[in-house]
């Protein structure tokens, strides 16, 4: 089998940085919200998560959504771009 | 919804394919490059009385308020970027009209621009981390395209294949860093990461998310070992949207970075900053030596725009408020040298159609209001005197011997000389003895081309000769970045 | 210490270092493509597992990071594969280092 050497050489760094990933992760656990000042926005688990959760969206995080909205029009824009078709030209 | 300003850079993005359907169905394809302009200098009005009402003190813009919720935070160094980004998306919309007149598309094209000049300013206006994000990728997604928009030139689909798959990885790696941050503070609003990581010890996770946010961020501001996408995008770019990739959206890679460090790193101020140091001089090295060898001028015009984002970097990295009254001053000044001469450059690449140096010899004979514009730009790059250049990066250089960073400071100086050696190339090349025949029969680009280049080279010379009120509205910019963490550094 | 969390974490950095191997070694363009939406999820799977910090409580601010970025992810692969079959059709192939040879 031949052996592309851009494989090989790729395959050994990125298992050194994983290994390297792994023990930090295994000396030095991940307190959550360690930082965090208390807020009222958390759901129990009891609850319907979907309608809560879409509520919370919608009445905090509008913004998000709205430019959400007009990066897929720019996305279908570039699509349009790439894909349009040349026409001959009229002065 | 938003601001005025952000809301009518939005309506006209999306009404552009609208306007350019009408103009192409009566043959005046004009008049989508004009609605653009149009759009903008509105948009600049806005800016202006936004500049006003910061003055007083800061505009928030959000139906709720809350360390969870999205919304705007208007600063003055937002307003101040803003003007940046719209005064340069001004000259590069009429600079457009006449350059792509000859292309399929030009509709889509103006759309494009102007999401990606919203998106930018929705980035400077972000008061959220992830709505920076979001906006970041409207900027980004806009701009793949404008690479490959000269679709029948192979190096075009290839410079954008690459500048999208590495400035995705980076923008997923900007995620993951996010992530990490969230998790320790139940918030990514800049006001809540400031109060939560102020005065807190430094923890290994926290130095994990600030390596994968200055990667990511690194990749689109490219620095040193992430920069290799960045000589294709440019140079096979249109040359106004060269201007505007080379000029502004490294810039937004340099404010990210700036906004970040000043909140959520607060506490690993000191080793984050160091090792920020010498990847600046690393960059500055690289980009100042890489275009010795170029022969191709939007390379190596783009080989130096890397070389000046070493610069900001250097003074982003010392850390006190003149160095970095000097980093914002030269992210202005950066955006109107660099312009100006992709701009030149554009112009003459539409007169003799080649951007090999060694085939334009003596076109400056030729195209004399382009050619002095175009030296103007090049001395102000190097950093000569009565130029704007030469303010910014004299602060920056102030700044490092203040705080004991003398080496830094030289570092900044000798880069500076070793780029005298490649602009002044340029400058011989636009006066020596013509020998083509191409070059012989050119003549004066055409006047829609020339208005936005006089103007921004005399904006060059004005800000060199007086730049006190514009240094006035820097330092209450980096004021303004300050402002989170209560205590002034130097 | 190897706490619940800690399994989440190496499964994140599974996912992303497995991104990364498919950027820096493939060459087929559409295989790139899926590295860096592998990239994208290893990010979205971050945030999720730490919606459940606290015990019986779910974070919403969390999900809808996840919602807005699976919309953005799409947005850019949308764009990713438009470059992708536009090089196809003008130049038939989908290797990145055939079309550097084009470059010249």
């Amino acid at each position: 089998m031949r052996v592309d050497k851009i494989t090989v050489a790729g395959a050994v760094l990125v298992i050194i940085v994983f290994a390297a990933l792994l023990a930090v992760i295994a000396q030095h656990p991940f307190q959550t919200f360690s930082y965090a000042l208390p807020s009222d926005r958390f759901i129990s688990v009891t609850h319907d998560i979907g309608p809560e959760d879409s509520r919370f969206m919608w009445s905090y995080r509008s913004m998000d959504l709205i430019a959400q909205a007009f990066a897929i029009f720019a996305a279908s824009a570039a699509c349009l771009a790439m894909l349009r078709s040349e026409e001959k030209e009229e002065s | 919804m938003f601001t005025p300003t952000l809301d009518l850079l939005l309506v006209f993005t999306v009404s552009m394919p609208i306007v350019g359907w009408a103009a192409l169905k009566i043959h005046r394809k004009v008049l989508c490059g004009v609605y653009a302009a149009a759009g903008l200098a509105i948009a600049g009005v806005l800016l202006y009385e936004l500049f006003l009402e910061v003055s007083q003190n800061m505009v928030i813009s959000s139906p709720h308020i809350g360390v969870f919720s999205a919304y705007l935070r208007i600063d003055m160094l937002g307003v101040f970027m803003a003007a940046i980004f719209i005064g340069l998306g001004f000259a590069v919309a009429i600079y457009s009209i006449v350059y792509m007149k000859k292309e399929t598309g030009v509709p889509i094209y103006f759309t494009l621009l102007l999401a990606m000049i919203s998106g930018m300013v929705g980035i400077v206006f972000a008061g959220d981390l992830f709505t920076l994000y979001v906006f970041w990728e409207l900027m980004c997604v806009s701009s793949y395209v404008l690479v490959a928009f000269r679709r029948r030139k192979g190096e075009s689909i290839e410079a954008a294949f690459k500048y999208l798959i590495m400035s995705g990885a980076g923008s997923a790696t900007v995620l993951l860093g996010m992530s990490f941050l969230y998790g320790m503070s139940g918030t990514l609003n800049f006001q809540g990461l400031a109060s939560a990581f102020g005065q807190a010890p430094p923890n290994p996770w926290l130095y994990l998310a600030s390596l994968l946010i200055l990667v990511g961020f690194g990749v689109k501001t490219a620095i040193v070992p992430l920069h290799t996408w960045l000589p294709d995008a440019h140079a096979a770019a249109p040359s106004p949207i060269s201007a505007m990739l080379s000029g502004v959206v490294i810039e937004t890679g340099v404010y990210a970075l700036c906004r970040i460090c000043f909140t959520a790193f607060l506490s690993v101020q000191v080793q984050w900053l160091s090792i920020l140091m010498v990847m600046s001089v690393i960059t500055m090295v690289v980009g100042n030596v890489m275009p010795l060898l170029q022969n191709d001028l939007k390379r190596l015009l783009a080989y130096s725009s890397i070389a000046q984002v070493g610069y900001m970097l250097a003074g982003l990295s010392i850390g006190t408020q003149l160095a970095l009254t000097g980093t914002f001053l030269h992210l202005l000044n950066h955006a109107l040298m660099k312009g100006t001469a992709f701009l030149c450059a554009g112009a003459i690449l539409y007169t003799i159609g080649t951007r090999q140096m060694d085939e334009m010899a003596g076109i400056g004979r030729k195209m004399p209001i382009t050619a002095i514009a175009f030296a103007i730009s090049l001395f102000a790059l190097t950093g000569l005197p009565p130029l704007n250049g030469f303010v910014s990066e004299l602060i920056i250089v102030t700044a490092a011997f203040q705080s004991n960073l003398a080496w830094l400071g030289v570092a900044v100086i000798l880069n500076s000389a070793l780029s005298a050696a490649f602009y002044l190339r340029i400058v011989r090349t636009l006066i020596l003895p013509i020998k083509s025949e191409k070059v012989a029969s050119a003549r004066e680009a055409p006047l829609a081309l020339l208005v936005p280049i006089c103007f921004m080279a005399a904006l060059i010379i004005l800000i060199g000769l007086w730049p006190d009120p514009v240094i006035r509205i820097v330092q209450q910019s980096v004021a303004a970045l300050f402002s989170f963490s209560g205590k002034v550094m130097g | 210490m190897i706490t619940d969390s800690s399994y989440y974490f190496a499964f994140v950095f599974a996912l992303w270092a497995i991104g990364i191997y498919c950027l820096a070694t493939k060459r087929n363009m559409i295989r790139l493509i899926f590295g860096l939406e592998i990239m994208i999820n290893a990010a979205d799977f971050s945030f999720i597992s730490l919606a459940t910090g606290i015990p019986g409580f779910v974070d919403p601010l969390a999900h809808s990071i996840v919602i807005v970025s699976i919309g953005l992810a799409g947005a850019v692969s949308a764009v990713a594969i438009t470059l992708v079959v536009y090089a196809y059709r003008q130049y038939g192939t989908l290797d990145v280092r055939e079309l550097k040879h084009l470059r010249g």
